[in-house]
């Protein structure tokens, strides 16, 4: 079994949008996976949401309790990214405009490829879109 | 003159006070030079007071604790050698004692540390404050102290009043921590050398590094200028300063500048501060600038020179120098 963990837009669940932000998302979709499918879905608010800093390694490590081991989402900060890096997370960002089942399933369909380097710092919003297919841009 | 004494002058050096031994109780004046608004001329009115000080005779420290972007320096064209610097507490991480409980990552207010699990805390050192609470809480005593620079100090002189500059380095937060380093030489160094009187240039606004730039003063000078801008944060300075319990007074700089100089005083007489000067718009005073020297110096006679010398006398009173 394998647990994704997605930010998501309230309320959070397979049929939410990806929230583009990542340390500042809403919720926290988590969604275990086996042999392809999907096995069982539950919904975690974000702590970070409101913290005046360093929101981004907070969040990491908050994903990290919850037993994730892949991460989707839209845009990424660097301190996220290297949070969940260290926490030995896989991070698939730069998914953007579609539900948290698409997002799963193009995962599972073997469709996203993993970031390779964060987004722009606290500039989720509206960002994330192109991101994250391994072209390491950094600005 | 020397030789109607003895027959060979004694040598300079012998002339000159080597050490300064504080008599019981001795205590220098602190004048703090303030004001809300940017750009009103605290530190022009701070350096030609120091000037007119030392003149008078009188052992002057100039102290500049607007560490973000201190300039008494560049408005007396003093040079600056190396400086000290001020550094910060960095935690260093032990993972020969680090049981990797992750306590000091909960403890962080900044979450500058990662506890990644079975491993030793990672941390993001651009976040941290250096506050401490992670070797407060480490039961494996496995936090060892680091350091980082977050600024300088400098020590220079020019026109026979000393300077002590504060600097923040650039991406960096704690200005406080720059300016408690200055505060705390400048008293150090008032012992080994009994200055009569420091002056504190800070910086503008009325938050937290300003309270504790003001916090001992004797006296606290607010230059303002009779616009609304001026006033509006004339009101905040003085109520910052009633409240650290500090004496207060009130000089208006570019006096002549179009203005509401009733509502100016009301404010003033809201706060029960003094109004003890005004300074006109005067185009020596940036020449001055241009200068790098004193007004006082180079334009004594100019109308900010005769407003300022004014101010310096009633100042004087007030600090019973």
């Amino acid at each position: 079994m394998e647990r994704i963990v997605i930010s998501s837009s309230p309320p959070g669940g397979l049929d939410s949008l990806v929230d583009q932000r990542f340390a500042r998302c809403s919720y926290f979709t988590l969604v275990d996976v086996e042999d392809g499918e999907i096995v069982n879905v539950s919904v975690v608010p974000n702590q970070s949401t409101t913290v005046p800093h360093g929101a981004g390694i907070q969040a990491a490590q908050f994903v990290a309790s919850l037993g994730a081991q892949v991460v989707i989402t839209g845009n990424i900060g660097p301190n996220a990214f290297s949070s969940l890096q260290s926490l030995g997370i896989r991070v698939y960002a730069g998914v953007g405009g579609i539900s948290v089942r698409d997002a799963v399933m193009k995962y599972l369909s073997g469709s996203l490829s993993p970031s390779t380097g964060p987004g722009r710092p606290g500039r989720g919003m509206g960002m994330g879109r192109g991101m994250g297919r391994g072209r390491g841009r950094v600005w | 003159m020397w030789g109607l004494l003895t027959s060979q002058p004694p040598e300079i050096e012998s002339l000159k006070i080597v050490k300064f031994y504080p008599s019981e109780g001795y205590k220098p004046k602190i004048l703090a030079i303030t004001g809300g608004k940017g750009g009103t001329g605290k530190t022009t009115i701070a350096v030609n007071l120091a000037f007119y000080f030392s003149r008078a005779g009188k052992k002057v420290l100039l102290t500049d604790c607007d560490v973000d972007a201190p300039s008494v320096a560049t408005l007396l064209g003093a040079k600056i050698g190396d400086g000290e610097e001020v550094n910060q507490f960095l935690p260093i991480f032990d993972e020969n004692r680090c049981i990797s409980c992750g306590k000091c990552s909960e403890a962080c207010r900044m979450h500058a540390i990662l506890q990644v699990p079975g491993k030793t805390p990672l941390l993001f050192p651009e976040l941290c404050l250096g506050c401490g609470a992670c070797s407060l809480v480490c039961p494996a005593d496995a936090v060892l102290e680091g350091k980082k620079v977050v600024g300088w100090i400098y020590e220079a002189e020019a026109y026979g009043i000393d300077l002590l500059i504060g600097e923040l380095k650039l991406n960096e937060r704690e200005s406080e921590a720059v300016i408690k380093e200055v505060k705390e030489k400048g008293m150090r160094l008032s012992e080994e050398r009994g200055y009569d009187l420091i002056i504190v240039d800070t910086a503008p606004g009325a938050h937290c590094d300003v309270a504790l730039s003001l916090k001992e003063s004797d006296f606290v000078l607010a230059v303002t200028e009779p616009t609304p801008f001026g006033i509006h944060d004339l009101d905040l300075i003085l109520e910052l300063a009633s409240l650290l319990k500090l004496k207060h007074g009130v000089v208006v700089n570019r006096a002549d500048l179009p203005g509401d100089h009733k509502l100016l005083k009301e404010v003033c007489e809201k706060h029960s501060s003094k109004l003890m000067g005004k300074i006109p718009v005067d185009d020596k005073v940036v020449e001055s600038h241009v200068r790098s020297r004193p007004l006082l110096l180079d334009f004594p006679e100019s109308k900010a020179s005769r407003a300022i010398i004014k101010l310096a006398k009633e100042l004087w009173r007030e600090l019973s120098l």
